[in-house]
């Protein structure tokens, strides 16, 4: 096998982030609901869910599912913040 | 009124008081912050439960509309796009109704399964007619300098580095690794990945981090710390 120099790169620095304890797709799922809302209370977020964090910097897929899912949340709450406004 | 201090949690619908003796708490700090709202979806979507229809139609519309609000409006997200995903979120929600641990908002865990059905979906459909033999065949995994000698900009120490690193893939790494490394690097998703070496996409990320931790390994024992290796490649060195 043989990849190109800037694919090697994307490699290494993948390497660079790499853990030895990784959550993987699945754990991910069950646990960003609640970093998406957090993120989106600029609320803190607990060591346990910086796991997420490193997943989605090392997932595509799972970062661009959180990407939608808070897009999704955001609008949806800006919606129902503008029905709450009285007139 | 929603009286929690988190808005998101208001777009739960509550439509019964607390259930008698649940105590919030345990193990999970967050688990505090389950509502009422929360605790009531899963007890509703029992088969057993008398307001079932009542929450199936509303969890349905709820997700709906988290799905249409988070993609963008894309070709192939239509109308009956959005009701497939829908409805094959809802199979798997109800199946896996004791996965939700009160972390988040009932809703928000329900929107985010969707997410994850439509964007696999998608993909599937991006990715349909390529597979990792025509991507072989067609030298995608072959572009780049591969005996190109090293070029004359090009540090000798960054050459090495890299012809270090090839060396390591084709030694250190098993050939399900390497597929998956080569396939992953020439950007397609896991998802694709996995249908193609018939695994599940949690497999998938666990050969590519297998593979990655070896690869770190492996550079470790021949005296490279990945730091040292990433400044040199990216020509930060000096």
């Amino acid at each position: 096998m043989a990849l190109s120099d800037d694919q090697i790169r994307s490699l290494v620095r993948a390497l660079s982030i790499t853990r030895e304890l990784e959550i993987d797709c699945s754990e991910c799922l069950d646990l960003v609901a609640e970093f998406a809302e957090r993120e989106l209370a600029g609320r803190p977020i607990p060591d346990a869910l910086e796991t997420v964090r490193h997943h989605l910097t090392r997932c595509g897929e799972c970062l661009e599912e959180y990407e939608a899912l808070f897009t999704a949340l955001k609008r949806m709450q800006e919606q129902k913040e503008n029905e709450d406004r009285p007139d | 009124m929603c009286a929690e201090p988190f808005p998101i949690e208001c777009f739960n619908y509550s439509p019964s008081p607390p259930a008698a003796g649940y105590v919030a708490g345990g193990k999970e700090a967050s688990r505090v912050r389950m509502n009422t709202a929360d605790f009531e979806w899963p007890r509703r979507l029992a088969p057993d439960s008398p307001d079932r229809e009542e929450a199936l139609l509303e969890l349905r519309l709820f997700m709906l509309k988290g799905v249409r609000a988070g993609l963008s409006r894309g070709p192939g997200t239509g109308d009956d796009f959005l009701e497939d995903v829908v409805q094959t979120a809802m199979i798997r929600i109800l199946e896996h109704l004791d996965r939700f641990e009160g972390r988040s908002a009932f809703t928000t865990w329900a929107i985010a399964i969707a997410l994850r059905v439509a964007f696999t979906e998608l993909r599937r459909k991006h990715w349909n007619n390529v597979s990792l033999d025509e991507l072989r065949e067609k030298g995608a995994f072959l572009r780049g300098e591969v005996d190109s000698g090293p070029d004359p900009h090009e540090s000798v120490a960054r050459h090495s580095l890299i012809a270090l690193m090839r060396q390591l893939i084709r030694t250190q790494l098993s050939p399900h690794q390497r597929d998956m490394l080569e396939a992953e690097l020439n950007g397609m998703p896991h998802d694709e990945i996995a249908v193609q070496m018939r695994l599940t996409r949690n497999a998938v990320y666990k050969l590519g981090h297998d593979a990655r931790k070896a690869l770190r390994r492996a550079l470790e024992a021949a005296g490279y710390g990945v730091e040292e290796v990433r400044t040199v490649l990216e020509g930060q060195e000096g």
